[in-house]
């Protein structure tokens, strides 16, 4: 059964512009093929966003094949049966356009930005690639050794480049999570062509992917577009996904690593939350922001600046599917000792799983996340990005856009104690030093 | 019976559309958007101030960014002064002690920073008089404590420190020193030795010299009219002093006489940074500013560019390869063509970033060529009219580089009259094949040999060795 899924949230955009300031219009509806569509329409500059979400990353590869998702980042620029091999880019900017993408652990993200006569183009562009791409050896050859040069230059020739992966080894011991996008070479090396056709054919399918056009655009001509071009994509069988889930860290984790590029230590504490849909995991947003974000946030000010021991800090939370990672990273200054800097963060962290934050701390709190909504929503781009993640990764529920900080807002000062108590203790993470490469002979 | 011919209509013309969508033909484009960027209102105050103001009433936000125009100055021994000036200012003022300052800051949701050579700063709307009020006491009443002074020539030591193994900061470091030579704005590097010259006086007097209403220009993009910027500007920086400011000094950049290779023995890394850099008096209003503009897109502006597509997608050589004019009217701009690639194949890297570079003044450009890098220069000025703020820069930098007034409307027509032979002509003159350096940063061990080897145009390039800091050095 096609269900036919049609929020309109349209009427009145000139009204809701004026009145709301940001509220975003939206319209969405699945082809026949399950191709999810999500138009935006805002006329005020003539640009237009066209995108495709694919719900496939480095989660979904067999753990002997790591790096797939992000090689059909490169792979899938090669060329199709209708554009030439080579002339994707020069097609695109030929025209007017940008482009890019990029690859996380759960999805890969394409997207083209034109003037907004070009629509039809992008259009064209993306279900080609969706249709009928051109993988073939000599493209696999020189985008293997492309993507060998971007793993040296973004990794290992980079300072502090390696502490992703090594956090993501400890803190997965089952799930794809402990994966990297960028894999491994020996896999991408003995990877047959085979293999990678028979990965497009299983996960680049209309019923896995999410079509947003965004920006100065007519919603009934751009519907027929839609149609005309991905229409007769054909639907591909539906994927399962089934991964094997972590037991619970009950006992710290202590593990080092050595970094070449590196002369400055630094502190790593990981644990593992729960994924990006879940209210657990935006109070996590709430705290990174009241632990890091700021001069005044309550880490940068105790370790920076007033103690003089770090020369950074940081809190965030890294949301993913599944399960999320949430990290405070730490650089010491002069003297400091990686241990002085555990015993801080400590005390701090401590403070939130026993005091409620006062009411002036909540009150910033609540501002800081309004005025990174505000800014969130700036460009065409932006937008046309947050709602497809939205519908894939929130149940559907594009209009998040319009709600998320008002779910932000209602968090409490209690939530944040419990949700602080409940993930975020001492024996339930990762603490790994990550320290200079020891000493050879040096020029 | 009506119903069913009604449904028998639809479906005929829906096999009909089916029918003329061919997807073989690449969609032809609609009428092209008009280009219309609009100006900004404007103010000069009775102490020289200008502000230029831009209304978008889309998000209930509004940003401010004060940018001071002073002639570029040598920091000379103290290099890394300017750089702790900028680290000091925005700590509190002689008003608000630091803590409150940043206190209040964050409480507003608000981003405000402050450096040596202006300010900018972003606020929701109800919050933006008191952000700016804050700014402007920031930049006239900083507050120069000795106790944070020592903090940052703390930091400022860890950071050099922790970047001292890093490839790419060493490869910077010495294609500008030896781009622009030791002695200029733009070769002189921060050391250990020049961050313990300087002393906290030192900040007062760069202070003195920088900050003068005249050479002052304020911009404010967002969610406010005209007037209320206007008042707002007039109260807080109304009473702000002109000053003069004392220039500075210093050699013109030469390019070397020869093409010569220099290498930067970096012992851990595992890609070669390299670069072909040389300088150039080119300013916008040059006349050759547009035919280099795109001489330089066709060259290396990006994924469909020849440097891309040699060393990327033919060669595989690298992540990425391209070059860039960074346009300057204060000192000679500079042209660099660079790309990181693994250590084995950097002797070829060199010959193919050189070949592409000499390719550009020996043979015409083609036709398509020349029609892609205009179309896509027209698509980037389209698209750049999103953000507000550039509406502002282009402003900005129409009064401060002394261009004529319609020099951001005319650009897209300027850059339509290249040709083929401008784009020689100006390529002969800026890509000059026998005057480039090529910087090479990266493992001597591997890398070496076969550098020594390579040849341009059948001649063997000279080799020169330099420490990570750019002092000459014998053969690693």
């Amino acid at each position: 059964m096609k269900k036919f899924n049609l929020s309109l949230f349209f009427i009145l955009w000139m009204g809701c512009l004026f009145i709301y300031g940001q509220k975003v219009a939206f319209e969405e509806y699945d082809l026949d093929n399950g191709l999810h569509v999500i138009l935006h329409q805002d006329n005020s500059v003539p640009i237009v966003t066209t995108s495709v979400l694919y719900h496939v990353g480095s989660k979904d590869e067999n753990p002997e094949r790591t790096g797939f998702a992000h090689f059909f980042e490169h792979l899938l620029f090669e060329g199709t049966q209708n554009i030439p091999k080579g002339k994707w880019f020069s097609l695109v900017t030929g025209n007017g356009g940008s482009n890019n993408a990029y690859t996380t652990d759960d999805f890969t993200y394409y997207y083209e930005n034109f003037p907004s006569n070009n629509l039809k183009l992008g259009l064209w562009m993306e279900s080609e690639r969706m249709l009928h791409p051109i993988i073939d050896q000599g493209g696999v050859d020189t985008q293997n050794e492309v993507v060998k040069e971007e793993k040296r230059m973004r990794y290992d020739n980079s300072p502090y480049g390696k502490w992703n992966e090594e956090v993501k080894s400890y803190l997965y011991k089952v799930h794809p999570y402990r994966q990297t996008t960028i894999g491994k070479m020996e896999h991408l090396d003995a990877a047959t062509l085979e293999e990678f056709m028979a990965f497009n054919k299983k996960y680049y399918i209309p019923n896995n992917a999410v079509l947003t056009v965004a920006g100065d655009i007519d919603i009934p001509q751009t519907k027929k577009w839609i149609d005309d071009y991905f229409g007769s994509i054909p639907k591909g069988p539906e994927i399962v996904r089934k991964f094997p889930k972590e037991n619970p860290i009950t006992a710290t984790i202590k593990a080092e690593a050595f970094d070449s590029n590196i002369q400055i230590p630094a502190i790593f504490l990981a644990y593992r939350t729960p994924g990006r849909n879940s209210r657990d995991a935006r109070v996590l947003d709430v705290i990174s922001t009241y632990l890091s974000q700021g001069k005044s946030s309550k880490l940068y000010k105790k370790l920076v600046d007033d103690q003089k021991m770090s020369l950074q800090v940081a809190a965030f939370n890294m949301n993913d599917e599944d399960y999320s990672t949430y990290v405070i990273l730490s650089l010491p200054l002069g003297e400091t000792q990686l241990e002085t800097l555990v015993t801080e963060i400590d005390e701090e962290v401590e403070k939130i799983q026993k005091e409620l934050i006062s009411e002036k701390d909540y009150q910033k709190l609540q501002n800081q996340f309004e005025s990174d909504f505000v800014s969130s929503n700036a460009t065409i781009e932006g937008v046309a990005n947050s709602l497809a993640e939205y519908y894939v990764f929130y149940d559907g529920d594009t209009n998040l856009i319009n709600k998320e900080l008002d779910l932000y807002k209602s968090i409490t000062r209690e939530e944040i104690r419990t949700v602080a108590q409940k993930y975020l203790s001492p024996n339930q993470r990762l603490e790994l030093r990550y320290l200079p490469e020891p000493q050879k002979e040096e020029k | 019976m009506k119903k069913a011919l009604i449904l028998l209509t639809s479906v005929a013309f829906f096999g009909l559309t089916q029918a003329q969508v061919d997807r073989s033909v690449q969609p032809q484009s609609g009428p092209a958007p008009e280009i219309n960027f609009g100006t900004p209102q404007e103010h000069q105050f009775k102490n020289g101030l200008t502000l230029m103001v831009v209304e978008n009433h889309k998000l209930p936000q509004v940003s401010v960014s004060l940018r001071v125009d002073n002639p570029l100055y040598v920091e000379g021994e103290k290099k890394g002064l300017s750089g702790l000036l900028s680290s000091m200012m925005g700590k509190g003022s002689k008003n608000i002690p630091k803590d409150d300052f940043d206190e209040e800051v964050d409480f507003m949701g608000a981003s405000l920073s402050v450096s040596s050579e202006g300010a900018y700063a972003n606020s929701l709307k109800r919050y933006f008089p008191r952000v700016f009020e804050m700014m402007a006491d920031a930049i006239l009443n900083p507050h120069f404590l000795e106790e944070e002074f020592k903090k940052e020539v703390d930091k400022t030591l860890e950071g050099l420190k922790s970047s001292e193994k890093n490839v790419k900061t060493a490869a910077r470091r010495v294609e500008n020193l030896l781009s622009y030579g030791k002695d200029h704005p733009f070769g002189e590097y921060v050391s250990e030795e020049s961050i313990n010259r300087v002393i906290i006086d030192d900040l007062e007097k760069l202070y003195q010299n920088n900050f003068h209403a005249q050479n002052a220009y304020i911009t404010i993009v967002g969610d406010i009219d005209f007037q209320t910027a206007k008042k707002l500007t007039q109260k807080y920086f109304g009473k702000w002093a002109k000053g003069t400011v004392t220039p500075s000094s210093f050699p013109k950049p030469e390019n070397v006489s020869q093409t010569q290779i220099a290498f930067v023995e970096m012992p851990n890394a595992v890609q070669s940074e390299v670069s072909v850099v040389s300088t150039a008096n080119l300013d916008r209003n040059n006349p050759d500013y547009y035919a280099l503009t795109i001489a330089n897109q066709i060259l290396g502006g990006g994924a469909e560019a020849r440097l891309f597509l040699n060393l990327r997608e033919d060669k595989g050589y690298t992540y990425g390869s391209y070059s860039r004019f960074d346009i300057n009217h204060k000192t000679k701009s500079r042209m660099r063509a660079f790309a990181a690639v693994r250590n084995a194949v950097t002797d070829s890297a060199v010959v193919e970033l050189l070949y592409e570079i000499d390719r550009m003044s020996k043979e015409m450009v083609t036709e398509e060529e020349l029609k892609l890098v205009k179309e896509k220069y027209a698509g980037s000025l389209i698209r750049s009219m999103e953000d507000p703020e550039n509406i502002a820069n282009f402003a900005y930098n129409t009064k401060t580089q002394n261009l004529p007034p319609n020099f951001y409307n005319n650009l897209l027509k300027n850059i339509q009259k290249v040709t083929i032979e401008d784009i020689s002509n100006v390529s002969k003159k800026y890509f000059n094949p026998a005057s480039m350096q090529v910087v090479v940063t990266g493992k001597g061990s591997d890398i070496l040999t076969p550098l020594e080897n390579v040849s341009f145009n059948g001649q063997k390039l000279k080799v020169l060795y330099y420490d990570k800091y750019g002092k000459p050095t014998d053969r690693p």
